[in-house]
């Protein structure tokens, strides 16, 4: 049977899920949040019970039960609806389909990313420390080919004490000094992070090196490129061909 | 605690209830048409059934059809929190299980045979025993 299950759960997750599931972020991005959350809970509560039910995709089960969590806090307001919870909310959601494809494809999910999309969320939820405590160094600068290298460090930047850091290390370099942002360690990226950044891109010359994965969502959807050029893979010395 | 065992044979409905019966006050439907009728009144005496157990293959009114009814209900009522339900039936076919989920936001699904263990891991999930 749990081969016909999870043809059928497939099929299903194509031709209604997806649908029901891009509609419910599209009225998340709109600023919809209860109606975003009420059109994703539906199709999501049937994940989690189908995947529960489908042997080998148990962890699929318990990480949509993670993401369902937050969107449960959005949704009764003990979490507030600000940008970064609304981008990491439509993360969590999306992963949610590459977990489930991964299981399908490969037999097993990426359990780290898995873990750090968890942990992320806890962390916002305030339960979790995936952010780093305060006060805790985010970043690494350096010099190189007279640029000024700020270095991302920790894979998730959605705290004020982080962006402060990054905000930090970027203005205490000389106006004529160009900065290279290094977030190739970096995972998520906040929106607010990126438009804290934007206000020194006219006064700093700042590029953007290593970008990937759902940092590289919001760096687009804020249409960060306009401000911050993006460097090519090779940029840093010792990489590319 | 309250839950409902809809549940069409008896020996399902005596062990079920042997199993429940230290955590819930139980009460017991021997179809869907009967389960509907004990959830309206449960509601109408102000104490709403925390659980119910509901059979899928049961006559007059079939276990899938009586949750739907319930949802509805709770849907144009306004009913909250929903009641939680686990389906428990012999059926496991692809289409039913997913259509328990989607269509009738079930909270799971055991498949007969109902053993205890298996029972409680599930309403271990849901929150009504722990460890």
């Amino acid at each position: 049977m749990s081969d016909a299950l999870t043809e059928e759960f497939f099929a299903e997750v194509s031709d209604k899920y997806y649908p029901q599931v891009l509609e419910g972020l599209e009225l998340l991005a709109a600023g919809d949040v209860a109606g975003g959350i009420e059109i994703l809970s539906r199709p999501l509560h049937t994940i989690k019970g189908v995947t529960g039910f489908m042997p080998g995709f148990e962890p699929a089960s318990s990480f949509t039960h993670t993401v369902e969590s937050f969107l449960k806090k959005l949704q009764s307001d003990s979490l507030p609806h600000s940008a970064d919870n609304i981008s990491l909310a439509a993360h969590g959601v999306n992963s949610i389909f590459a977990v489930i494809e991964q299981i399908r494809d490969l037999g097993a999910p990426d359990q780290d990313e898995m873990d750090a999309v968890s942990q992320v969320l806890e962390a916002a939820s305030g339960g979790g420390s995936a952010a780093g405590p305060a006060g805790a160094s985010c970043l690494a600068v350096g010099q190189e080919q007279g640029r000024a290298i700020v270095r991302i460090t920790a894979p998730r930047i959605h705290r004020k004490h982080q962006r402060d850091q990054i905000v930090g290390a970027i203005i205490t370099q000389p106006q004529e000094t160009p900065v290279v942002l290094d977030v190739s360690q970096v995972k998520t990226f906040g929106s607010s992070a990126w438009e804290d950044l934007s206000d020194l891109a006219g006064h700093w010359s700042i590029s953007v090196r290593g970008l990937c994965g759902a940092a590289r969502e919001t760096f687009h959807a804020g249409n960060m490129d306009a401000l911050m050029p993006l460097l090519p893979a090779d940029d840093a010395p010792g990489e590319g061909a | 605690m309250r839950a409902l065992i809809a549940e069409d044979e008896f020996l399902g409905r005596k062990v079920l209830s042997a199993f429940l019966n230290t955590l819930f006050e139980v009460d017991v439907a021997v179809n869907g048409k009967e389960a509907v009728t004990a959830f309206q009144i449960a509601h109408a005496e102000g104490k709403p059934y925390d659980l119910i157990l509901m059979d899928i293959m049961m006559p007059e009114m079939d276990g899938l059809e009586a949750l739907a009814l319930i949802r509805a209900e709770e849907h144009s009522k306004k009913l909250r929190p929903q009641v939680k339900v686990l389906m428990t039936t012999a059926l496991d076919d692809a289409k039913t299980v997913i259509r328990s989920f989607h269509d009738g936001e079930a909270a799971g699904y055991i498949v007969k045979p109902v053993h205890k263990d298996k029972l409680f891991a599930e309403l271990q999930k849901l929150g009504f025993v722990t460890e």
